[in-house]
This record gives structure tokens, C-alpha cells and sequence, in this order.
């Protein structure tokens, strides 16, 4: 069991730098997730955890020691990989065992945690089998099982579930969050699926161009995206973006917007006259004949549960999901209400959370 | 054939068309011969008549009397085991140390294929002359440093004539090794040695337990290739000892030749060269057969 801390973690190829500035902690026991699109660098911070880059600047802890220089067999990590990564010469149980059998454990201590962490991860029947005689799924959980028998004080998972089908995915994501519920050892896991990392993570640290752009538990990230980016990334379903000019309205501030005056929560800190962005996620917003809203109907997609509705308004596409059942005559005119407490509102220029 | 039919044939689905060439020329130059030599193996030339005289068995039942035969076969096999045991250790130890994306090994890599542009028999050349008693390099260092005696130069002494020709042999073809090792290690994907890493495995273990069985396949391949080649070896002895000093340098190959060309005894040459084939299938079908990589 440890703690990871990042103290002011870059990393830069040459001129070219990755990352900046990296600074958060991560608690004994914590499942946290790096969320981030293809190229943040959420990868490249991983593999610096796990010794597999080297650390630019900063000090990277685990727990109390300062591991900049440890090599990784040292640093008591186990990793998954996005590949898996798996021996492909050694049978399972040997690419479960191997981690041990190099720490020269004795032989009946190995065989009692390989099969242990086999019947854990249903593999018991596979131990005998090579690689490539597994499917995507089984690969993945040797990798696993790899990581666990090795009793590592932190778990590092790359994208671990990115080459698998949609079901086995949200299949293993909640095997992997049961498994971290049972064993309580702290993990970071890189993921680009803000659903993993919604569903999975204790903390979720969203990053951008090589920076932590917010942390936060899934909720705080949900309910108060710290940015127009948080707020766009995460979220299953779409966000609609409009931008506008504060006005001081009776009721409490509000925000003029080519589709019509939005009222807006209380709190809100701008100033009348402000230029502001306000993002309505399309789960939030509902039809409402008297709504401040108004677009065009163009498409309703049927998503099973729900449909989504694409409309054309003065601020482009406006998309809100509803009731499966509504029947709209395409091109005819919507009005849309939101709650004023779920829009959130973002500076203009800074896209920060006003 | 008119234009038409060439024409229909070049535009044809079946094989045959396309395989033709190809069968003509393995039936001319591979099948004819051998079947040839084996017809020959039941005969043998008789230089009063100047003519082939059927003999029955009396070639292969030689061989077993022949204690020159057993004598190369066990020199070719002495050849054989000493230079692939080199060329592969050597061959992996310097792939290993080539296997690297720094500044220069791309040139070095390059720089490898310079000894197998040079023709076996030149490569003898050369080392006939650096294992000269009076000017070769190679005998004035072992002199030098004492391992040499004077009196008993490299080549023409029985106990050092074998490694005197293993020296060309090792120097030429373990290259080729490295080559073949190399293009192996290059396509390893490295994902497993970070695993390896991570696991906690050693420098060396991770050659024993990751590299070494995932090159299985290309060690094998490169056992194989070089395997046969060694086994009919004839132009490093031939240009060097020509089998001597006496017979203690003479490999099958050098025999078979001696019999058919010096002796004119066509019929033993063909059997000889028959056994030799025979042994190579054999060996090389046993190896594939074992070496038979399961991942």
C-alpha cells in the first residue's frame, strides 16, 4: 500500500515538451483515473511512474521515496498494458509466475498465488495454454493477473480495456473496480473513456495538451466542469455550447444568447456585459413550449431508451435528448428550458468556470 | 506454338502455364542429376574399356571397408558441430551488441555484409596466406605470443590444420549470423521487456527466459541454413590443405571429389556424394523435426 505524488512532474523529448508542471497526490487505496484524449501525454505520465520514461523535472514519490532514478523492479509497481504485453513463448501460468519465479519465491509459494489469482480471474482452465491461444478478453486478464500475484504497493493500468469489444469492456471495467474493492491497492489508470473513467475511478484527473486541467470525484467533474474542455470531455452524451453576454436580470443573472435569455444559478460570479460560454449538457435541457430556447428540428436519433433530437438554431446545431415517444414534423420549431442550475457558465476568453 | 496460343496461355488461371519454366529447369539441373547419380552409384568406370561398368552393390558395400570414408565423415562432423557451436554463440553476441538505434550501428550493421561479398575461395586465399609460417600475420602473433611453435606451422601440421581452415570459415559466415540475428532481434516487439522490466527480471534472465525462446524460430532457421552448408564444406580445405596435412583435413565433400576427379572412380564419387545428401536430409529432417518451435 502507498501513496504516488507528482511534485512539479515535466517530461520533454528533446525540445518538445509532453509535460508541464504536473502536481497532485494520490491517497493510499485511491482508484485514480487519467482521462485525457489521444496525445495529453496521460500515457507518458504513467510510464514515468512506472520507470519506463524518465522524469524530466520534478520529483515523482512513491510513497515516502523519491523514485526519479529507481529502476522499475525497485519501485514495487505492477503494470497492464494497453497490448497486454504478455511472454508470448511462456505458457500462462509462467506469464503469471514469472514475476516470482525471477524473485526466486519458492516454488509452492508461486503455485499457491498463481492458481489463487487464476480462480480470481477465471483462468484456471487456461493456465496450460499459450497466448495466442487466448482471445482478447482471457489476454487481458493474465495481464492482470500478472500484476496481482506480484502484491505491488500500486497498480498501473494503460488503456487496459481500449482493444476489447464494447460488452467485454463494460465487463471487465466493473471486474477491475471489484477487484480494487477487494484488494485496495492504489491504482492509476490511463483511460481516453470518460465512461472507465466515470464509472471506475475514486478521483479522476482530466488532462489537456500535457497538463492537469481539473481533479475531482467523478460528480465534482460532472457537476462542475473547472473548464468549457472538462465540460465538453466528460459527460456521455452531447453538450451544447452557446455563447452570450451577461445582462443583470430581475430574477438574478442571466445570460442573452442568440437563442434566447438564459436564466442562470445565483452564484454565478461574472459581471453584466461579460462575454460568456454557457454549456447545456442535452440530458439537462427538456422540451418546453414557453423555454427561452428556440432551434429548428433536423434529425431524431433513437439511442433505445431515449432518442436525440439534432436541431438547427442561431448558434448552430442545439442537441437535447428526449423521450423516445415525441414525434416531431422535421423543420418545425422546438423551445427548449434548462434548470438555471445546470448550466454551466464559462468565461469567454479563458473557457474557465465562472 | 502460334502468337494466339502464347497469348492464351499468358492470360491462363491454371498454374501449369506459370510452372512450366520453373519444373524444366528443377528437372534438368536437380532431378536428372541425381537420379543420374544414383544410376551411377551401381556402376563404376573402367579406364581400360573407357567405359561405365554396371557393379552392382560393390559401391555401397565399399563404404563400409572404406576407412578414408569414415575418416571425413567424422572430420566433416568435427567441421560441422565446431564452426555452427561459434558462429552461433558469437553471431548472437555480436547481433546483441549491434541491436541498438544509436549513432553509428546502422553502419556497423552495414559494414557486416562486407565479408560475404568475397568468394569462399578468395576468403581461403587470404588466410592460406596470414597462416604462412614465414609472413602470415595470424602466425607471427601466435608465434609472438607463444602458442605457436615455429616448427609446427598452422597448416601443415595434423593436430592445427582443421582449426587453420575453421578460421576463414568462422570469420566469413559468422556475419551472416549476426545478420540473420539481427533482423530477428530488430522485429522484436518490445512490449515484453518492459513486462520483463517491470517484473524485476535480470539483464540476463531476460535473454534466457524472453529473447533467446522468442528468436527460437530465427535461431533455428539460421541453424538450418548454415547446418547444411557446413556439411558439404570443400572450399576453404580444397584452397588451404587441399585434406592434408596427409588425410587430416579431408571432409566429404573433398573426397567425393578427390574419388570422381583425381581417381576417375565415378561411381564411388556418386555414392559418396550420395551419403552426403543422404546424412544432410537426415541430420536437417531430424532438426526440424525436434527443433520443432511450439509458441
Amino acid at each position: 500500500m502507498a501513496t504516488v505524488e507528482y511534485r512539479k512532474i515535466g517530461k520533454s523529448f528533446g525540445s518538445i515538451n509532453i509535460l508541464r508542471d504536473i502536481s497532485f497526490r494520490i491517497g493510499d487505496q485511491q482508484f485514480v483515473v487519467l482521462l485525457g484524449p489521444s496525445g495529453c501525454g496521460k500515457t507518458t505520465l504513467l510510464r514515468m511512474t512506472a520507470g519506463l520514461e524518465s522524469v524530466s523535472e520534478g520529483d515523482l514519490m512513491i510513497g515516502d521515496k523519491r523514485v526519479n532514478d529507481v529502476h522499475p523492479r525497485d519501485r514495487d509497481i505492477a503494470m497492464v498494458f494497453q497490448n497486454y504485453a504478455l511472454y508470448p513463448t511462456m505458457k500462462v501460468y509462467d506469464n503469471i509466475a514469472f514475476s516470482l519465479e525471477v524473485a526466486k519465491m519458492p516454488a509452492a509459494e508461486i503455485k499457491k498465488r498463481v492458481e489463487h489469482a487464476a480462480e480470481i480471474l477465471n483462468l484456471t482452465d487456461y493456465l496450460q495454454r499459450y497466448p495466442k491461444q487466448l482471445s482478447g478478453g482471457q489476454r487481458q486478464r493474465v495481464a492482470m493477473g500478472r500484476a496481482m500475484v506480484r502484491e505491488p504497493s500500486v497498480f498501473l493500468f494503460d488503456e487496459p480495456l481500449s482493444n476489447l469489444d464494447a460488452k467485454l469492456r463494460a465487463h471487465m471495467r466493473t471486474e477491475i473496480r471489484q477487484l480494487h474493492n477487494r484488494l485496495k491497492t492504489t491504482t492509476i489508470y490511463v483511460t481516453h473513456d470518460q465512461i472507465e473513467a466515470m464509472t471506475m475511478a475514486d478521483t479522476i484527473a482530466v488532462m489537456r495538451a500535457g497538463k492537469i486541467e481539473q481533479i475531482g470525484s467523478p460528480d465534482e467533474i460532472y457537476d462542475h466542469p473547472a473548464s468549457k474542455y472538462v465540460a465538453d470531455f466528460v459527460g456521455g452524451s452531447a453538450i451544447n455550447f452557446l455563447p452570450g453576454t451577461m445582462v443583470a436580470g430581475a430574477g438574478g443573472p442571466a445570460a442573452d444568447t442568440a437563442s434566447g435569455r438564459i436564466v442562470l444559478n445565483g452564484e454565478v460570479s461574472a459581471k453584466p456585459g461579460q462575454k460568456v460560454i454557457l454549456g447545456l449538457r442535452s440530458t439537462d435541457v427538456t422540451v418546453d413550449s414557453n423555454g427561452p430556447i428556440a432551434a429548428r428540428t433536423v434529425l431524431l436519433e433513437r439511442l433505445g431508451h431515449d432518442a436525440q433530437l439534432f436541431c438547427n438554431g442561431p448558434d448552430g446545431q442545439f442537441v437535447a435528448v428526449v423521450e423516445k415517444g415525441l414525434r416531431f414534423d422535421e423543420g418545425s420549431e422546438v423551445r427548449f428550458a434548462i434548470p438555471p442550475a445546470k448550466v454551466h457558465v464559462f468565461d469567454a476568453e479563458t473557457e474557465a468556470r465562472l | 506454338m502460334t502468337v494466339a496460343q502464347v497469348r492464351r496461355m499468358s492470360v491462363s488461371d491454371s498454374p501449369i502455364p506459370w510452372l512450366l519454366p520453373l519444373v524444366a529447369l528443377l528437372l534438368v539441373f536437380t532431378v536428372y542429376p541425381l537420379i543420374y547419380n544414383i544410376w551411377l552409384s551401381f556402376h563404376e568406370y573402367v579406364p581400360r574399356r573407357r567405359a561405365l561398368e554396371y557393379v552392382g552393390l560393390s559401391n555401397w558395400t565399399q563404404l563400409w571397408e572404406d576407412a578414408r570414408f569414415w575418416q571425413s565423415l567424422t572430420i566433416t562432423f568435427v567441421y560441422f558441430a565446431v564452426a555452427l557451436a561459434i558462429e552461433l554463440a558469437l553471431g548472437m553476441a555480436i547481433a546483441l551488441l549491434l541491436d541498438s538505434d544509436g549513432f553509428g550501428f546502422g553502419f556497423l550493421r552495414g559494414l557486416l555484409t562486407m565479408t560475404l561479398v568475397i568468394p569462399p575461395a578468395i576468403a581461403g586465399m587470404m588466410y592460406l596466406l596470414m597462416e604462412d609460417p614465414q609472413f602470415g600475420v595470424i602466425s607471427y602473433f601466435l608465434q609472438w605470443t607463444g602458442l605457436l611453435d615455429p616448427a609446427h606451422p598452422i597448416l601443415a601440421t595434423a593436430s592445427t590444420a582443421l582449426a587453420g581452415v575453421l578460421l576463414p570459415e568462422i570469420w566469413q559466415w559468422t556475419p551472416f549470423m549476426v545478420l540473420i540475428f539481427l533482423a530477428g532481434l530488430r522485429a522484436l516487439p518490445p512490449e515484453p521487456y518492459e513486462a520483463a522490466m517491470i517484473d524485476g527480471a535480470s539483464q540476463w534472465q531476460i535473454f534466457r527466459r524472453i529473447t533467446l525462446p522468442m528468436m527460437s524460430k530465427v535461431i533455428a532457421i539460421a541453424v538450418l541454413i548454415r547446418g547444411i552448408d557446413l556439411f558439404r564444406v570443400f572450399d576453404y580445405v580444397f584452397v588451404m590443405t587441399s585434406g592434408g596435412p596427409g588425410t587430416s583435413t579431408y571432409t566429404l565433400s573433398l573426397y567425393a571429389w578427390q574419388q570422381t576427379f583425381s581417381f576417375v572412380k565415378w561411381g564411388y564419387g556418386a555414392t559418396l556424394s550420395l551419403v552426403t545428401l543422404a546424412i544432410i536430409l537426415v541430420v536437417a529432417s531430424l532438426f526440424i523435426k525436434i527443433a520443432k518451435v511450439r509458441w
